[in-house]
């Protein structure tokens, strides 16, 4: 399988860390990163009437600006590491970042997508970055790994991924595979979490979670089931318990990630998130 | 050689939490006093209206209790044999909890080991009334509750709740600190963030119990936005833990968590073993 990575980047902190996971993540397999720099101008959107010309000095200084960080993003690379494995491409694109995203995923066949996040800031309500979040929504075809800005590699031992799900999904290979294959990469247990919502699973659960047993039969991996919490703070407590070191989801519409990461229950919970969430996508028929 | 208590009733509970202790102190030389209260209607030694001696019902309910504790200690030394452990039969006419404070004062006993009927509904059947009585009145001696599905032996990692809320004396954790040295178990203090995190004081205890503990395998953990039961709850079974431990204290935690009919279906609470530490008095 041809490993093409999308990192999206601003150039910041939180980027730089999330390209360092990146590159720690894919250490032992051929590779391609892009490297993606969406820049606009102050005034002008994609949508916007009057569009800037190619051409124009506003225009040319911003692509300037964009381009020259690519390039010492890439410096910066090889001075950190010069794993002959990895390829890296760079894209720089006049557009919105969702639009650039959505572009470069479907022109470049793209298997997975790792971003930076900041993780908590100032503003009270404000958990993963906006743009994250968006992004963890509504990028629909391929997975996601958000990073949060101060998570490390983590040793080998410690590696563990808490793979939370309800059951309620008709699992398919596809949609797992960026999971196991992680898994696999870093050789880390997958601890399946389900918070019971009533006294028992249902029979259409029980066939699920058999599939999903089936599916996930690669990989080492162990049943975990909490009651009595709500979904959010019994993903929370069962990572922090545990020390866990990746939360994955499967995202489809009001599902475990939406009531992690809507605001109101994230001002209620004050879930935040400390460890890498991949966040993988039903695939709709 | 180290004194513990087993009172039994000749119970599959009381038996599994014999099994239990002899393999928790397989390296350990031991004198264990496996104790037996009988009663009949009424009498006891002490009481106003004492049965005249050689009364039947009373040679009965003595001759069984006796026999019974004979026929136990056959069955331990021909199927569990140790050149460490020996065994010491006490049979009493006398109400359970007052049966037991007697051992205590006449034999130096590290802990009671009780058996507990496990996860089977209504708390007042997982902690029979025996084992309530136990937890709640006797104050001078650890108490280790010992459920009968207990799936494992072998211990790994004693989660100790606290809130740090009160100062402690080393005592208070002297058992607890051998037991884990004893068995090379880790312990995992686990605390449950109030807001406003830790007081001064809570830091101060914090540091006094880290010192208290030193030389254990020791780690701290802190779960936030749960209830304390909850929390517990979630800590433990999230990482399988072996054992739960607090300090006692009245009517308070330790209560809320064990006895109250709302988290009665949090299965761990009814799997996993739970040590009960007594403060030293004041």
């Amino acid at each position: 399988m041809k490993n093409k990575i999308l990192i999206p980047t601003d150039f910041s902190e939180n980027s730089w860390n999330a390209l360092d996971y990146a590159l720690n993540l894919f250490k032992e397999d051929k590779c391609t990163f892009y490297l993606l720099n969406a820049f606009q101008l102050y005034h002008f959107t994609t949508d916007s009437l009057i569009l800037p010309e190619p051409g124009e000095p506003e225009y040319e200084k911003a692509r300037e600006e964009s381009e020259i960080g690519l390039e010492k993003f890439i410096d910066g690379i090889a001075m950190k590491s010069d794993n002959s494995n990895h390829r890296f491409e760079m894209i720089s694109t006049y557009n919105s970042v969702m639009d650039a995203i959505k572009e470069v995923i479907s022109t470049k066949d793209i298997s997975l997508i790792i971003m930076g996040t900041k993780g908590e800031t100032n503003a009270a309500n404000i958990i993963f970055g906006s743009n994250a979040v968006k992004i963890m929504e509504k990028i629909q075809h391929c997975p996601v790994l958000v990073v949060p800005e101060q998570v490390v590699f983590p040793v080998e031992k410690k590696r563990e991924i808490v793979f939370a799900t309800d059951f309620k999904t008709d699992y398919n290979y596809k949609e797992l595979e960026s999971l196991i294959s992680i898994a696999k990469r870093i050789k880390a247990p997958v601890r399946i979490l389900h918070i019971l919502e009533n006294e028992r699973l249902t029979r259409e659960q029980e066939e699920n979670k058999e599939v999903l047993r089936e599916y996930l039969k690669e990989v080492v991996s162990t049943f975990h089931t909490l009651t009595h919490i709500k979904v959010g703070a019994g993903v929370h407590s069962f990572i922090e318990s545990r020390g866990s070191e990746m939360l994955a989801l499967i995202h489809k519409k009001h599902n475990v990630l939406n009531s992690i990461f809507s605001k109101s229950l994230v001002h209620q919970v004050g879930y935040t998130p400390k460890v890498p969430v991949l966040t993988m996508h039903e695939l709709i028929e | 050689m180290k004194n513990i208590l087993l009172p039994t009733d000749f119970s599959e509970n009381a038996w599994n939490a014999i099994l239990y202790t002899l393999h928790l102190y397989k390296n350990e030389s031991c004198k264990f006093f496996l104790l037996n209260s009988y009663q009949i209607s009424g009498y006891h030694e002490g009481s106003k209206f004492i049965p005249i001696p050689g009364n039947e019902d009373l040679e009965k309910a003595k001759n069984n209790s006796e026999n019974g504790l004979q026929r136990l200690i056959e069955v331990i030394k021909k199927g569990y044999p140790n050149p460490k452990h020996k065994f010491i039969a006490v049979s009493h006419n006398h109400p359970l909890i007052e049966a037991i404070e007697h051992e205590l004062e006449q034999n130096d006993i590290e802990v009671i080991v009780i058996g507990t009927k496990g996860s089977t509904g209504a708390y007042e059947v997982i902690y029979g009334s025996n084992t309530i009585k136990i937890m709640d009145e006797v104050e001078s001696c650890p108490i280790l509750a010992v459920p009968s599905n207990v799936p494992f032996f072998e211990i790994k990692e004693i989660v100790l709740a606290s809130s740090f809320k009160i100062t402690h004396n080393e005592k208070d954790f002297q058992y607890l600190k051998k037991l884990a040295l004893q068995t090379n178990t880790r312990i995992c203090v686990l605390h449950i963030e109030e807001e406003g995190g830790l007081s001064v004081s809570q830091k101060q205890n914090k540091h006094l119990l880290e010192s208290y503990l030193e030389g254990v395998q020791l780690s701290f953990h802190s779960l936030a936005h749960v209830s304390v039961p909850i929390g517990i709850y979630c800590f433990i079974e999230s990482r399988g833990s072996d054992m739960i431990s607090f300090v006692n204290k009245k009517h308070s935690f330790f209560e809320k968590l064990l006895f109250n009919p709302l988290y009665k279906d949090l299965g761990n609470y009814s799997i996993i073993p739970v040590l009960v530490l007594q403060p030293v008095a004041k």
